[in-house]
């Protein structure tokens, strides 16, 4: 686990410690939002954060360009403190806290979801609800109490042959035949996918 | 914000006050540092322009609810009051902050 300490207003607003099981400063905010749906409530005023605050992992500055990577070790202590400064004059002329200029962007397209791609499906798997479908996305393996809905699941279908199964009385394509003989509605029933097209072709 | 020297002994004792105005006055660029349980933890002003802004190491800062952040405007510095840039700053860092205006002669103090 990654203890993480926050200073100042993230301290107030998102708590002050955290435990989580994370490998780059990124996934601790992408771990707090899905935690309390703070971060992003916060998000907008993370565009002004950019100037104010400070990154210590293990005691140690860490550079801007570090905050994807995936550089945190079990056990490693991250520390979020803003920069204590001011001036009796109000015109800014000296900016130090860099770190979160290049986090506000990656935020800013890491949390936003792609829109999923519509399909108008006969499915009556899922009934009248419209289904989206967007091939190898990433799904969230959730823990913890929370909503879930839309794309839940990421499947893909693939058939390949590794060329160790026939026999010296049969050739590849007489296995493969055989194969599907004796699998096809097996395998495609399940899926309910209407596949005569591919059956015609496989058998032609 | 309380500027008023006698109401800001409900929060500081003269003494405090009375050695942060000689700090103060004595010194060409800003001062800062932060107040705990009444007493002063003086920090090195990090910021290039000294004369003109403050900067504490974030490595030297001290946190918690009864921090009081202490800096002061030098004698050239005519603004009253806060700066805009100090109040900007507050609220990220979120700590009571307590400012000395050598110029006015005034303290001021901001709590959250």
């Amino acid at each position: 686990m990654i203890n993480i300490e926050f200073k100042g207003i993230l301290a107030k607003r998102l708590g002050e410690k955290w435990n989580l099981q994370v490998s780059s400063v990124l996934e601790i905010f992408q771990a707090i939002e899905a935690n309390n749906g703070e971060v992003n409530n916060l998000f907008a005023d993370l565009q002004n954060f950019c100037t104010h605050f400070i990154v210590f992992v293990n005691g140690k500055i860490m550079p801007p360009h570090l905050l994807n990577s995936k550089i945190l070790k079990n056990n490693s202590e991250v520390k979020i403190v803003p920069v204590v400064q001011g001036g009796g004059i109000s015109v800014v002329l000296f900016i130090i806290g860099l770190a979160f200029s290049a986090l506000s962007m990656i935020l800013a397209k890491s949390m936003s979801p792609k829109s999923p791609k519509d399909v108008s499906t006969s499915s009556a798997v899922l009934g009248q609800v419209r289904n989206v479908v967007n091939r190898n996305i990433v799904v969230p393996l959730g823990y913890g109490r929370m909503r879930v809905g839309s794309a839940v699941v990421s499947n893909n279908i693939f058939a390949t042959y590794d060329g160790r199964l026939y026999g010296n009385d049969q050739n590849e394509e007489s296995f493969m035949k055989k194969t599907l003989d004796e699998n096809f509605d097996t395998i495609f029933d399940e899926f309910e996918i209407q596949a005569g097209w591919l059956r015609g072709l496989t058998y032609s | 914000m309380i500027t008023n020297y006698q109401n800001l002994n409900r929060f500081f004792k003269k003494e405090l006050l009375d050695s942060l105005k000689f700090k103060s006055v004595g010194s060409k660029a800003e001062i800062c540092g932060f107040v705990v349980n009444g007493v002063f933890f003086e920090k090195i002003n990090r910021h290039p322009d000294k004369e003109n802004f403050f900067l504490i190491s974030p490595k030297d800062c001290l946190w918690g609810d009864s921090v009081v952040l202490f800096h002061s405007h030098p004698k050239h510095i005519k603004e009253k009051n806060f700066s805009s840039w100090d109040l900007t700053n507050q609220y990220y860092f979120n700590l009571d902050m307590l400012l000395y205006s050598v110029n006015n002669d005034e303290f001021y103090f901001n709590k959250l």
